[in-house]
């Protein structure tokens, strides 16, 4: 008992000091959470809208936006932050079960081979290794990592000890917030996003090798040919692709234009594959939203995205509410 | 589900208060039993009748063993229990390296062949029970056992939740006598059982996933990308990391059982404190090196055949011993490596040159040293993804100039994972000839409060990336 009164007492103080100092607690994302809502785009009566990408549709498309706009669909996202979505494609088009419509948020250095295999450890895990052991784990997580500041990995015991080791400062103070159904919200008031480009120009200056893939544009549509066939397998089975290219703008904008012209790449497969497409360019209502950092959405500002997005996709007959 | 989960607390606990609820001992180890398979069910419910299968056989076939007197007729019986045992276990675990070795061979003859993919998951556990089954199967048919009558109690040694998917491989000697008496859950053993399961998850959670693990990856993660000091310090994590997993999961186990009443043995008796290789592997993994050593090497003679097939049973028994952590050539080498050690130690002494027993302290000392050395050395087998990944880290053991360049850059997390090594060792060597239950009998009481509050509170406040238990995978 008093070892338990020792415990409680060390626990209960950390969770107090951090709070004070401006922490607070969200869902840490994980294999098992993306594995929990894959399951749920099979099954069931409803039709399933599948939000494959990366962070800017997961922090950027309003899942209650979504249930009230689409009340007939079961919204469900997939996307994953720093990831790009074409291993979960491919996943979806394997599985004889999906014929869902699919919101596929890309740019075009998403769609280049060497970046395909970006999510394939999440599909490895939903398909070899999920079970309702962990998705039962998973939801008691869930309730944990919503209640308490110290559940966040920043704040371990481990990673506070190197950093003391190291000098540095308090862990990163996050300002985006995961939720349960694995959608984000980023709060742009708690950072400075001045501070943000900036970081992404240098991450760019420094990086430049990497992020240039040096694919020409003729080898780059050839290669699409495979992931076409996967958008054709789930448009057999009555399902629907919707790639779209959300907005950017700044530094990145015009370091995509520099990389990827937007005719000889993003077009030029527009023209080939049978996936419906939506350039943010093409939709002034999409390019007028600000993007602080110059890639993602405030939070505030979800909603309203999320509603001229789904009203464009209707206005253009490609979803029905 | 594994320990260090919430879904296992929460099962822990409610099969605790159930079963110290139920006063029937027959109706408490049925119901011990049902828990077990839904321990082992929550990893992948269809293996829990490969369990099952695996169970009836052996005890049916212990019976059958039984009723003839003569070793020459038991013998079928017993080739029978090994061929399925074994079968099994070449099914599921080593298909893939078996077809792939097959396909290899024949593409140097010119003929091109494809290995099929069976696609067979392999069962959790697996490796653990099946040998915990031979033992069986094999005590009685040295006599040595009479088979149990019970095919529940049976069951309930082969799965007991504890110990059923990494150990520690219980004889059955160790559990007739428990399952025979009435045995729940008193308040000295709860005591020392928390106490254990606090410590083991500690090791697992803390150190072994919090500090070790990190690095260990990060060292390990590109073959393309091996450096010196990465070699060195990853090499030196993840042999923390290792004993801190497996030590960890084992303590854990050990401490389930306790609250339950019963009583593992010990798996790990601080193994970097050896003195020589021999004493290695009486401190690490006790259960498979004791199981080796009686079921493996005494069948192949031991040591009765004259030296040089002593040695050769001794390099056959570890090359095994290393096939059965994993199917792969990787961990083949490893085992050969330390059957390796164990031959050289055994010349030396042989020929009079050196004997760890009779050697000033000195020469112990430089002997100790020069097993952990090479202990470590021989993870780089175990922990490299393939052949060629581990040749591309020894040879960057071995560039010094390039190690001592880059050791001012080594990061904090590297420093940590060294200095958590250190501690190990240092710990390994304070407490040799004790375990860990000596140590928390003889500690002042307020002492062994705080730090079981203050590892719980760590537990707590070390969340981070779960690995595993590197040992499930065997």
């Amino acid at each position: 008992m008093a070892s338990a009164l020792l415990a409680t007492t060390c626990v209960a103080t950390a969770e107090w000091y951090w709070r004070s100092a401006g922490y607070y607690a969200q869902v840490l994302d994980s294999r098992t959470l993306w594995a929990i809502e894959r399951k749920r785009v099979t099954g069931g009566s409803q039709p399933v809208f599948a939000i494959l990408g990366a962070s800017r549709i997961q922090c950027g498309a309003d899942l209650a936006t979504l249930q009230r706009k689409l009340p007939k669909h079961r919204s469900v996202m997939l996307a994953i932050n720093a990831h790009y979505p074409i291993a979960a494609l491919r996943d979806l088009a394997q599985d004889p079960h999906f014929n869902g419509t699919v919101l596929l948020d890309l740019d075009t250095h998403a769609l280049t081979r060497p970046m395909w295999e970006m999510q394939q450890a999440w599909v490895t895990h939903a398909a070899r290794e999920y079970s309702p052991s962990l998705a039962f784990n998973r939801i008691l997580l869930n309730h944990w990592q919503k209640r308490v500041v110290i559940a966040q990995h920043d704040l371990s015991l481990p990673n506070l000890a190197q950093r003391w080791l190291a000098g540095l400062g308090m862990p990163f103070q996050p300002y985006s917030t995961l939720h349960a159904n694995r959608s984000c919200n980023i709060d742009f008031s708690k950072t400075n996003p001045v501070q943000a480009r900036a970081q992404f120009d240098a991450h760019v200056a420094a990086n430049r090798h990497l992020i240039d893939p040096g694919i020409p544009p003729e080898r780059f549509v050839a290669d699409l040919r495979e992931v076409d066939a996967w958008i054709t397998a789930i448009q057999n089975r009555g399902g629907r692709v919707i790639a779209f290219h959300a907005p950017i703008s700044g530094s990145r904008r015009a370091l995509d234009d520099e990389l990827f012209p937007r005719e000889e790449y993003w077009d030029a497969w527009a023209a080939q594959t049978s996936a419906h497409t939506l350039h943010f360019a093409d939709e002034p209502a999409l390019a007028a939203f600000l993007l602080p950092d110059d890639s993602h959405l405030d939070y505030r500002d979800k909603p309203a995205y999320t509603e001229a997005l789904i009203d464009i996709l209707v206005r253009r007959g490609w979803l029905t509410p | 589900m594994p320990f260090d989960s919430l879904t296992f607390l929460i099962f822990f606990f409610s099969v605790l208060a159930i079963s110290n609820a139920i006063r029937a001992w027959t109706a408490r180890k049925a119901f011990l039993l049902a828990a077990s398979w839904l321990f082992y069910a929550a990893w992948n419910p269809p293996f829990v009748l490969l369990l099952m299968f695996s169970c009836t056989l052996d005890w049916w076939l212990a019976q059958r063993m039984a009723s003839l007197s003569h070793l020459g007729d038991r013998l079928p019986w017993l080739r029978l229990s090994l061929t399925v045992n074994l079968g099994i276990l070449a099914t599921f675990k080593y298909q893939y390296f078996i077809l792939g070795n097959v396909a290899w061979s024949m593409e140097r003859f010119g003929i091109p062949w494809q290995a099929p993919d069976m696609g067979l998951a392999l069962p959790v556990g697996i490796s653990f029970y099946t040998f915990q089954s031979i033992s069986y199967a094999i005590d009685v048919y040295r006599g040595r056992e009479t088979p149990i009558r019970s095919w529940r109690d049976y069951s309930l040694y082969v799965a007991f939740f504890p110990q059923l998917v990494a150990g520690p491989i219980v004889r059955f000697h160790d559990m007739r006598v428990q399952l025979a008496q009435a045995r729940g859950t008193t308040l000295p053993n709860l005591g020392v059982g928390i106490s254990l399961m606090i410590l083991g998850l500690f090791q697992k959670i803390v150190l072994a996933d919090g500090i070790f693990a990190p690095v260990a990856d990060a060292a390990y993660a590109d073959p393309a990308k091996v450096t010196a000091l990465g070699a060195w310090v990853g090499t030196l994590a993840f042999a923390g990391q290792i004993f801190c997993d497996f030590a960890g999961y084992s303590t854990t186990a050990i401490g389930a059982a306790r609250c339950l009443g019963f009583y593992l043995p010990l798996n790990f008796r601080f193994p970097y404190a050896a003195i020589g290789f021999s004493d290695f592997w009486r401190r690490w993994h006790i259960s498979l090196s004791t199981w080796l050593r009686d079921y493996l090497y005494i069948s192949l003679g031991g040591n009765r055949l004259g030296r040089w097939l002593t040695l050769r049973n001794l390099l056959l028994t570890m090359l095994i011993g290393g096939l059965w952590h994993g199917a792969a050539w990787h961990f083949v080498i490893w085992g050969g490596l330390h059957g390796l050690w164990l031959v050289l130690e055994r010349l030396l002494a042989d020929r009079g040159w050196f004997h760890v027993e009779t050697a000033g302290r000195l020469g112990r000392t430089l002997w100790a040293g020069l097993t952990l050395v090479a202990v470590v050395y021989t993870w780089v087998w175990f922990r490299a993804t393939d052949l060629d990944h581990a040749i591309a880290i020894s040879r960057a053991f071995s560039d010094g100039a390039a190690f001592i360049a880059a050791w001012p850059s080594r990061d904090a997390r590297d420093t940590m994972a060294l200095l958590g090594f250190a501690t190990i060792v240092a710990v390994h060597w304070a407490m040799r000839s004790s375990t860990a239950e000596d140590l928390i009998a003889r500690t002042p009481g307020p002492l062994i409060v705080a730090g079981l509050g203050l590892m719980s509170a760590a537990i707590v406040l070390s969340p981070g990336t779960s690995h595993a238990f590197i040992y499930f995978q065997f």
